[in-house]
Order: C-alpha cells, then sequence, then structure tokens
C-alpha cells in the first residue's frame, strides 16, 4: 500500500515538475530553457552513448565512497559519542562550535593537501557528510529511553550488551534518516568539486557544456544529477526499511515521519485529490488517447508538441470531470454507503477547494486545446459542458451509462480534430467502441448501488429494470463493442496481428461477465479495475502493433 | 507482597533499589541473608511500560535476557518456546512489539523474566495500562504462574483490588516523606474466586481508609 502511494506521488510530482517547466520553457522562450521534451530526448540521447555513463560512474563512485566512508566513521563515533556522559562532556562543545562552519571553504586547503585527484573530492564530500551523520546519531542515542537501560540493567546486562542490544539498533533509523536527508547535500557538494580542476564527472559535464552554450546539454547533466540523487535517496530508504523492519511498522501507524513536513504535505493533498478523481483510472483513460493519435499519425504528421498537449488536455479533461462529478454527487454519496467514504463525503477536502480543483483542470483543458489549434479550443467549451452533464443525467433517465459512455468515446474524435484538424467517420467506430464498452461496464457498476439507487428515485438500469436485465443489456453492449472494435481491422486496413488483440479482449470481456453474477455482486470491483485497466493497454498495444507491422507481412 | 501508596512516594524507588538499579542511601538490602550489591541473578524485574525493546521481535525479546546470561541457544529455544506456548503467544513470536495489544505485551515481558528462572519478580505497575478484563484475566495468570514457580512476587501497584487480590501481604505507604504505615496480613488471597468473597471487600474497604487518611 505505501509503495504504491509511493510509485503514485512520484508519478504525480514528476507530471508536476515536467508540467510547469513547460510552461516556464513557453514563458521564457529562450534556447536557456529548453522546453521538458527537448531535454528529455537529449538525455534519452545522451544515455545511450558510453560517455554519458563514464561521467555518470565517476560522480556516482566519488560520492557513493564518500557516504560508505563517512557513514563507517561517524555512526560508531556518534554512538560513543552519545553513550558516553564524559566522552560527550568533552567532544561535543568541539562539534557544536565546528558545526555551522561550512566545510566547502576548506576546499582550497584540501586540494593543496590530498592534490586534484578523485581523494580529495571524496574527502571533502565525506567530512561534510561525516558530520551530519555524527549529530544526527549522537542526538538518537541521547533520546533513548532510560527504560530500556534499566530493563536491561536489570537483567545484568554490561555496557557492551547495552551498546550492542539498545544503543545500536536504535542509534540506526537515526543514521539512515540523516543519510537521506544529506543526499542533498551530497549532491550540492559534488557538484561544486566537479565543476573545476577535474575532466570527469556529471559536474564537469554541466559547466562543460555551458562553456560551450550547449545549453540542451546542461539539462542532460542535470537531468543525470537528479536520477543519481534520487536513486541514492531510494536506496537509502530501501535500506532503512529492510535494516530496521520494526520502523516499517511504526510507520503504517503513523504513515507519515514527523520530520518530513511540508513537502510531504503538499504530497499527501495530491494523493488525497488524485485519489478523489481516481487519477490511476487517467492513466488508464490515457491509451485511448494514444491509440487514437497512432491512427490519425498515418495522415497527419506528430511531432512531441502535440503528443504532450493532448496527454495534457486528456489529464485536465478527465479530472475536471471526475472533480465535477464528485462534487455535484457529494450529497447523494454521502448516504451511500460505498461512496461516503469518498474523500468530499469523508470531509477530507472541502468543497471550496474542490471547486478550485475543478477550476484548474478545466483551465488545464482549455489551455491544452488552445495550445492544439483555435478549433479545439472553441470546441473544448461544449466538450466541458457535456462532461460536466453527465453528472446529473442519473437523476432523470437510465441513459446515465450511454451519456457516460458518449463522454468518453469523444476522445478519439478529439484527438481526430486536433491532429487532423477535421473529422472522419473512420474514427468515430472507435468512440463506438469506446461508448458501448465503458456503458456496458457501468451498467455492471451501478448494480452494486441498485437498492440505493431505488431508495433514493436515483435512475440507472438495474434499478429500473432489474439486476438480470441489465446483466442481459451489458452483455449485449460488450457484443456489439466487440464487433465494432473487430471492424477497425477493415476500416483501417490494420495487420492480422490486430485481430489476435480483439480475441483476447473479448475473452476479458467474457471473463469479467463470468465474474459477475446476480446474486454475489461482490467481485465487481476486482473485475472493473484489473481487467479494464488490462483491456485499455490491449486496445493501445493492439492498435500499435496492427499499425506498425502494416504492410510488412 | 503488594506495595500501595500515592504517587510520588518512592514505591518505583523501592523497587529500583530492591532490584540493585539504584544505589540506596541508607540501611542495607539483604536477600537470603545476603548483602545486595548491583543487580542480582535471582530477581527479575518488569518495568512500568515492560521494558520490551522495539527493535526486536517478541522471540528475540523473550530470549534477551538468557543471551544476556550465555544460555545456549537450544536451551533458549525450548525455553522460549515452552513460555510463549503457556502464556498463549505462540502466534506472535515474528511480532515486533508495535504491534501487539498492551496485554500481550505484558505476557511477553512475563516471559522474558520467567526465562531467567527468577526467585524474586518485581513488577512496577504491570497492569495499570490494561483494561479491567485483560487485567483480571491477567492477574490470575500471574498468581497460576506465581504457584508453579515458587516466586515470590513484589509488586507496587495503585489499584487497592488489584493489592488485595495479589497480596498476601499488604505494604501501605504514607506520603512524603515516605514511610511505611502498615503492612496488612492479607491471607486468604491467592485465588481466583477470591474476588467474590466478602473478606475481599473488607480487606478492600480496611486499606481504602487507611490509604484516605495518608
Amino acid at each position: 500500500m505505501n509503495s504504491t502511494r509511493t510509485t503514485f506521488s512520484y508519478i504525480l510530482s514528476f507530471a508536476l515538475v515536467i508540467l510547469v517547466w513547460k510552461v516556464a520553457a513557453m514563458g521564457v522562450s529562450s534556447p536557456v530553457l529548453p522546453p521538458p521534451e527537448e531535454a528529455l530526448h537529449a538525455f534519452m540521447a545522451s544515455a545511450s552513448t558510453m560517455m554519458f555513463w563514464k561521467h555518470f560512474g565517476i560522480s556516482a563512485y566519488r560520492v557513493i565512497v564518500s557516504i560508505v566512508v563517512a557513514w563507517c566513521l561517524a555512526f560508531p563515533a556518534g554512538i560513543i559519542i552519545g553513550y558516553s556522559r564524559r566522552i560527550d562532556m568533552i567532544i561535543s562543545p568541539m562539534i557544536f562550535m565546528t558545526y555551522p562552519i561550512p566545510k566547502v571553504v576548506l576546499l582550497p586547503v584540501i586540494l593543496l593537501l590530498f592534490g586534484l585527484g578523485d581523494f580529495s573530492k571524496i574527502v571533502l564530500i565525506g567530512i561534510i557528510l561525516f558530520f551530519q551523520i555524527l549529530v544526527a546519531t549522537r542526538d538518537g542515542v541521547k533520546s533513548i529511553d532510560e527504560k530500556y537501560y534499566d530493563s536491561l540493567l536489570s537483567m545484568g546486562a554490561t555496557d557492551w550488551d547495552i551498546i550492542r542490544e539498545v544503543v545500536f539498533p536504535a542509534a540506526l533509523p537515526h543514521s539512515f534518516t540523516a543519510l537521506r536527508i544529506t543526499t542533498g547535500t551530497a549532491i550540492s557538494v559534488l557538484f561544486f568539486v566537479e565543476s573545476f580542476a577535474t575532466t570527469s564527472g556529471l559536474g564537469y559535464m554541466i559547466m562543460d557544456s555551458w562553456a560551450r552554450a550547449a545549453y540542451t546539454e546542461i539539462f542532460v547533466g542535470i537531468i543525470g544529477m537528479s536520477i543519481l540523487g534520487l536513486a541514492l535517496y531510494e536506496t537509502f530508504r530501501y535500506l532503512e526499511r529492510k535494516v530496521c523492519p520494526w520502523r516499517a511498522i511504526e510507520g503504517e501507524k503513523r504513515d507519515e515521519e514527523p520530520t518530513a513536513t511540508s513537502v510531504t504535505h503538499v504530497l499527501s493533498r495530491i494523493v488525497i485529490y488524485a485519489r478523489m478523481i481516481k487519477f490511476s483510472h487517467t492513466v488508464f483513460a490515457l491509451p485511448f488517447a494514444l491509440a487514437s493519435l497512432v491512427l490519425v499519425w498515418r495522415i497527419a504528421p506528430l511531432d512531441s508538441n502535440t503528443v504532450f498537449w493532448v496527454i495534457m488536455a486528456m489529464v485536465g479533461s478527465r479530472s475536471a470531470a471526475m472533480g465535477f462529478n464528485r462534487y455535484a454527487d457529494a450529497a447523494i454519496d454521502s448516504k451511500n454507503e460505498r461512496t461516503a467514504v469518498r474523500e468530499l463525503p469523508a470531509g477530507t477536502i472541502s468543497r471550496h477547494d474542490v471547486a478550485i480543483f475543478i477550476v484548474v483542470s478545466s483551465l488545464l483543458f482549455v489551455g491544452s486545446a488552445a495550445m492544439l489549434s483555435l478549433l479545439c479550443f472553441w470546441l473544448s467549451f461544449p466538450v466541458l459542458l457535456i462532461l460536466f452533464f453527465y453528472s446529473y443525467t442519473k437523476r432523470f433517465t437510465w441513459l446515465s451509462h450511454i451519456i457516460l459512455g458518449f463522454g468518453i468515446s469523444l476522445v478519439p474524435m478529439a484527438v481526430w480534430v486536433a491532429v487532423a484538424g477535421t473529422l472522419s467517420p473512420r474514427i468515430a467506430v472507435l468512440s463506438l467502441f469506446l461508448m458501448t464498452y465503458i456503458a456496458g461496464f457501468d451498467i455492471l457498476y451501478a448494480c452494486q448501488d441498485i437498492d440505493f439507487d431505488r431508495q433514493e428515485k436515483l435512475y440507472s438500469i438495474p434499478a429500473v429494470f432489474g439486476i438480470k436485465n441489465a446483466l442481459r443489456v451489458s452483455t449485449l453492449l460488450h457484443i456489439v463493442s466487440v464487433l465494432f472494435l473487430a471492424s477497425l481491422y477493415w476500416i483501417f486496413a490494420l495487420h492480422p496481428v490486430f485481430l489476435a488483440f480483439v480475441v483476447v479482449i473479448a475473452v476479458l470481456f467474457f471473463i469479467e461477465h463470468r465474474l459477475v453474477e446476480p446474486d454475489d455482486l461482490e467481485k465487481i470491483n476486482i473485475a472493473f479495475y484489473h481487467i479494464n485497466s488490462v483491456i485499455s493497454v490491449l486496445l493501445f498495444v493492439a492498435i500499435l502493433a496492427g499499425e506498425l507491422l502494416r504492410g510488412v507481412l | 507482597m503488594a506495595i500501595i501508596g500515592p504517587s510520588g512516594c518512592g514505591k518505583t524507588t523501592l523497587l529500583y533499589i530492591l532490584a540493585g538499579l539504584t544505589a540506596h542511601v541508607m540501611g542495607t538490602v539483604m536477600v537470603n541473608g545476603k548483602h545486595l550489591k548491583g543487580p542480582s541473578r535471582d530477581t527479575s524485574f518488569i518495568l512500568q511500560d515492560f521494558g520490551l525493546l522495539p527493535w526486536k521481535t517478541v522471540w528475540q525479546n523473550v530470549c534477551l535476557g538468557m543471551k544476556l546470561r550465555g544460555v545456549s541457544r537450544k536451551d533458549q529455544k525450548s525455553t522460549a518456546e515452552a513460555l510463549l506456548e503457556g502464556l498463549g503467544l505462540a502466534g506472535h513470536r515474528d511480532y515486533y512489539p508495535t504491534r501487539l495489544s498492551g496485554g500481550e505485551k505484558q505476557r511477553v515481558a512475563i516471559a522474558r523474566v520467567l526465562a531467567l528462572k527468577p526467585k524474586i519478580l518485581l513488577m512496577d505497575e504491570p497492569f495499570s495500562s490494561l483494561d479491567t478484563f485483560s487485567r483480571e484475566k491477567l492477574q490470575n495468570t500471574l498468581l497460576e504462574i506465581r504457584e508453579l514457580n515458587r516466586l515470590t512476587m513484589i509488586i507496587v501497584t495503585h489499584s487497592i483490588e488489584e493489592a488485595v487480590f495479589l497480596g498476601n501481604k499488604i505494604m501501605v505507604m504514607s506520603q512524603r516523606p515516605a514511610q511505611v504505615k502498615a503492612i496488612v496480613a492479607n491471607p486468604n488471597a491467592g485465588h481466583p474466586s477470591y474476588r467474590s468473597e466478602d473478606t475481599f471487600f473488607a480487606t478492600c474497604r480496611k486499606i481504602r481508609e487507611m490509604v484516605e487518611e495518608t
């Protein structure tokens, strides 16, 4: 659970960084700040050269050796200083006096003493880390509760026993936390020592690109350093969990460490929003847009800018629609046992926050559409209206499932308009597939709420026609949707491998319907989440393979 | 023996002195005719919040005392297995203490000291953090353990009922400067059924009057 949450926040913050970067790059509009896709492209190109990995390897070597040596010296020293009151009284004043002095200023002295090679770089990074780990370990030992000492003493423990059984394991997580937090410092000092008197390492790479005014290459170095830092940070976190397994359990209880404040606070807010709009489902809806891009590729050229703004428009529209749905239905959701735990009715987020979220998402959608073309910009407003309108349909018609399907089926047509500038009846077939597919499983979903919907006088096919009939309608819709999907083979003259994928998708539909039985609706959530995500990815792979292999065999 | 008295009267300090953890300022402690200098092998002490090490599993915590005394691994294993089984903790051996309930933690702490086969068991408010039901259950368990191992138990408590239920002798201490106010004999203690006997309530009333006077 925790690790999926972390992966999740990583993906989100990555997306956020890319977005801010993109906007900033457009604002600055100068070669000094290249757009993210250009920098990432250059990075990928560099990553396939030996030269880049040589620099990366040398930087990694310098910083890892420094960290290992610093820890091996500072951790035992911290334990001794923390445990022995007498040594603490002598040494601590010295440490605290030298602690605030910025050790980077020692660089010239160290260079004179140890030469220009790797050794002096390692020494400087090492000294800085040494102090951080030492102080954290010492404070960690000082904070150990006396009762642990007493409990061991009463069993006749010696000093050595206490250090081994109490002080060492208690201080270990503190030293790891220090390592994790100092990663940033270590990388900064690494850049500093590599910025002159050397011809290797990522720091050199950045400075060298700067001197040559190769602006995109600067970012290759920056991305490299970020990856190095991130990898170290995650390694320490992983080691901390492995070496201190009892901490993981404490962490589950407290959810977040008290030391991590504002950053995790922001991240956790983002995660709450993401959960509200089921952002993970957006990731699963993306393949629809990507599949449409593959199909439109044939008649119009694609560039990275278009792909980027299509994805942004997708994220924006989906977030706005989902946020609005939660907003409009908050009162209904709070009465239904199944949905009362949702973020808005449960009070995790306020209505005001959700309203702001909807506005921001809508702006992202309209803005992205504007970046694609003027026509897209004008069309984005009726699309938003349709998406918002869906939320109200279940109040007066059992066709609400179809309206939802229609809303999502706009994706392929919108992509077509964005890239080709016109509409085509051919792409409408993909839309029809999506509409019948999504309407079909929305009916399955609604089966869970049949009692609630009847009681609240809400319209859905299960509530109006009964579960048995609803399952029949859903099966029928899915049969039709497989037929639409298969027909794409002829319409777009795709490679026969596409049909093989269609068979697999049809089998998945079949399994989905077998999982759901009129008297056992428990499995709907599983049927929904896992199989649908597989189907959506398969759809993309099917169309991609069908298109790429076309004319090959 | 149960020790009862107002907060801050030195009950815990007394236990620390008996455990050999605090040097006594005046007087001497005699255990079986010998002067006490530092922690003794025959005495075990369960601290107020049990003193379980959070970084050790239930199993490692139970084996800790034996490990410190150099008991062989084979003997550690057989002793710990028998104790965990007897205290109903066999399924929790690989848990870390944070995952245990208060009652389970207390049973682990009891297992840890029993593994050392002590003659005297000192306990500092052992059940204060538990709910009534687990407390009474563990009190019964404690009585069984005492009978089985022929232990001398000295227990510090805030609860009059607990003192009367567990203590064959009840020592009442007074407010600072701490003094022993009385030692009340309570010969009927030691059976689970004592809780509903008239003498139990009578003794409770008597002790309550004494405590309130202080």
